[in-house]
């Protein structure tokens, strides 16, 4: 099992409350994205379980269905089965409907996590099932130096805020295709072209909005507001996509390309 | 000696049906049909042979911009064109030029009622009813009047006897919004988005529309500048050439690069604006219609 930085405690207190004689049915985690919740929960529940009893679920209208066949078989090597929610707080309100009906009769032998950054989104009916809530927070400076062994760009960890893996996702292939892009953009290329990280969303929440915002964001300061009309059309695009979640990603890409 | 008949004309399908009447009225065993230039030969190897038992034929050539050699024998010779030709052996001429749609003179509703007589029945009630559903298709018009003629007795069509069976072919859609601010017509751009907005809010998607307009301009200008032909352009932007030419050409060039940069400017903020619930973005929306469509009237006026 891959050791996780920071949120000691809530390891723990997850550990504690899993391996106890009546683990709970539900329960949910809480904090910003890219902490390390996921990965540690699935590779905690891997461990204790076996990868047979663990199903990660799909946020699609389907995933609701999907986990209920899969609590309908009994588990196969390990104690219980459990079904993961990644980012749930960005289900529909049906999808939730459909969760809650699992949530209020989970089955014997089953646990339902849900991993949230906000638990007020989800719906009240829903988040009352929740008797164990724990809550991660982002890692301190020592915590992310002990977490990120080859930093090559330090001026973005500080960008991150905590969160290691954002850092991890900002160095990924296709968001140094973005930084490029925008530095060839400030530095007076004319190029038509759309980077995929900018392709892949186009609205509706989603946590690469954050990613996309910091690379643009460092890239205008790396450039050192080479072309200060276009810089500042990069920082505002920056602080639309965030601001406003349901914003068109690429038109507000366009809208910064196409400015002098 | 061959008996021609020259058809010209920019109404496809008044010069299609008279054509087709012609070639019927001549009581001809075998119809041919050739587009020229591109089957000329074929027609000129076709109407030198001797028909088969002394039966008469009928030629019909269309997209013609001369009368070709015509027939040494007895056959029919249809000539089609846009423009008017003349000959000296021409026994017939039709001419269809395109009909005019201004509101004081609507060549259209004229032409809707007296094919509603040759069916025996009085559309005058309905007229504008069925110019506004199929505008100025006269085909689409002309199966609605066909349709009618079966479903309703003779006699005065009342709107109640056309609703119930007329295809609602004209869905309004931004698209007319965006067609309309081209023209240069704010008005009726107002009337389709006031039209539109009926039953929902639209302002989103009227929005969205008028940016990817917006920016498949700044897109081409751009693509332009750097000496792209039409084909590689629209190949770019990903759209069928064809479409590129006759649709999205047409409208190049409407505004000038900095009318279009404050544009989407402006759409991106209303879009915004909509997102977080502020009731203002509509009102952006139309002022920016507005801006748009004196531009575009401008140019017209400009290139006219």
């Amino acid at each position: 099992m891959p050791k996780i930085s920071g949120n000691e405690n809530s390891q723990r207190e997850i550990e504690t409350l899993l391996k106890s004689p009546n683990p709970p049915r539900n329960l949910l985690l809480e904090g910003p994205d890219y902490i390390g919740k996921k990965t540690f929960i699935c590779s905690f529940l891997e461990d204790f379980l076996g990868p047979e009893d663990l199903h990660v679920a799909d946020t699609g209208p389907e995933g609701a269905r999907e986990a209920r066949d899969f609590c309908d078989s009994h588990p196969v090597l390990g104690s219980f089965r459990a079904i993961v929610v990644d980012e749930a707080d960005r289900l529909s309100e049906p999808a939730q409907d459909a969760w809650l009906k699992l949530c209020e009769e989970t089955p014997d032998g089953c646990l339902v996590i849900f991993i949230v950054s906000d638990r007020g989104l989800l719906i009240p009916p829903l988040l009352s099932r929740f008797v164990h809530i724990i809550r991660w927070n982002c890692l301190s400076d020592e915590e992310i130096s002990n977490c990120l062994e080859f930093v090559t760009e330090p001026a973005l960890v500080a960008l991150c805020d905590g969160r290691p893996g954002l850092y991890q996702t900002i160095m990924s292939g296709p968001f140094q295709e973005l930084r490029h892009s925008v530095l060839k953009i400030l530095s007076g290329d004319k190029s038509i072209f759309i980077p995929e990280a900018v392709k892949k969303i186009k609205s509706g929440r989603s946590k690469e909005r954050d990613a996309i915002s910091i690379v643009c964001r460092s890239a205008v300061i790396e450039s050192k507001l080479l072309n200060r009309s276009r810089s500042r059309r990069f920082l505002q695009f920056c602080a639309d996509i965030i601001k406003v979640p349901s914003a068109n990603v690429e038109i507000h890409w366009h809208r910064a390309c196409f400015c002098d | 000696m061959a008996k021609l008949t020259l058809i010209s004309g920019e109404e496809e399908f008044l010069v299609e049906r008279a054509a087709f009447q012609e070639a019927a009225s001549s009581l001809a065993k075998t119809v041919y049909q050739f587009k020229l230039p591109s089957q000329l030969s074929n027609y000129l190897q076709e109407s030198s042979t001797i028909p088969k038992d002394n039966l008469s034929r009928v030629f019909i050539l269309w997209g013609a911009d001369d009368v070709p050699l015509l027939s040494s024998f007895d056959d029919d010779v249809i000539v089609v064109s846009k423009k008017k030709l003349s000959h000296a052996s021409c026994r017939k001429s039709y001419d269809f030029p395109k009909l005019k749609s201004f509101d004081d003179k609507n060549e259209y509703l004229g032409w809707i009622i007296k094919e509603g007589e040759n069916f025996n029945i009085d559309l005058a009630r309905v007229a504008v009813g069925l110019f506004v559903n199929s505008r100025k298709s006269l085909r689409k018009i002309f199966s609605e009047i066909r349709k009618i003629s079966v479903l309703v007795p003779s006699g005065v069509v009342t709107p109640e006897d056309v609703k119930a069976v007329l295809c609602f072919s004209a869905e309004l859609t931004p698209k007319e919004v965006l067609d309309a601010v081209c023209e240069g017509r704010p008005v009726k751009a107002f009337a389709f988005l006031d039209k539109l907005q009926e039953n929902n809010d639209e302002t989103g998607w009227v929005i969205a529309f008028l940016q990817r307009h917006i920016i498949q301009m700044l897109l081409i200008e751009r693509l332009r500048s750097s000496g792209l032909s039409g084909q590689e352009i629209a190949e770019k932007i990903g759209v069928h050439p064809f479409v590129y030419r006759k649709m999205v050409e047409p409208k190049v060039g409407l505004w000038s690069q900095d009318s279009l940069l404050k544009s989407l400017d402006t759409l991106c903020n209303a879009d915004l604006l909509h997102k977080v619930g502020n009731s203002s973005a509509g009102l952006m929306l139309e002022a920016e219609i507005v801006r748009l469509s004196e531009e575009a009237l401008n140019d017209k006026r400009g290139r006219s």
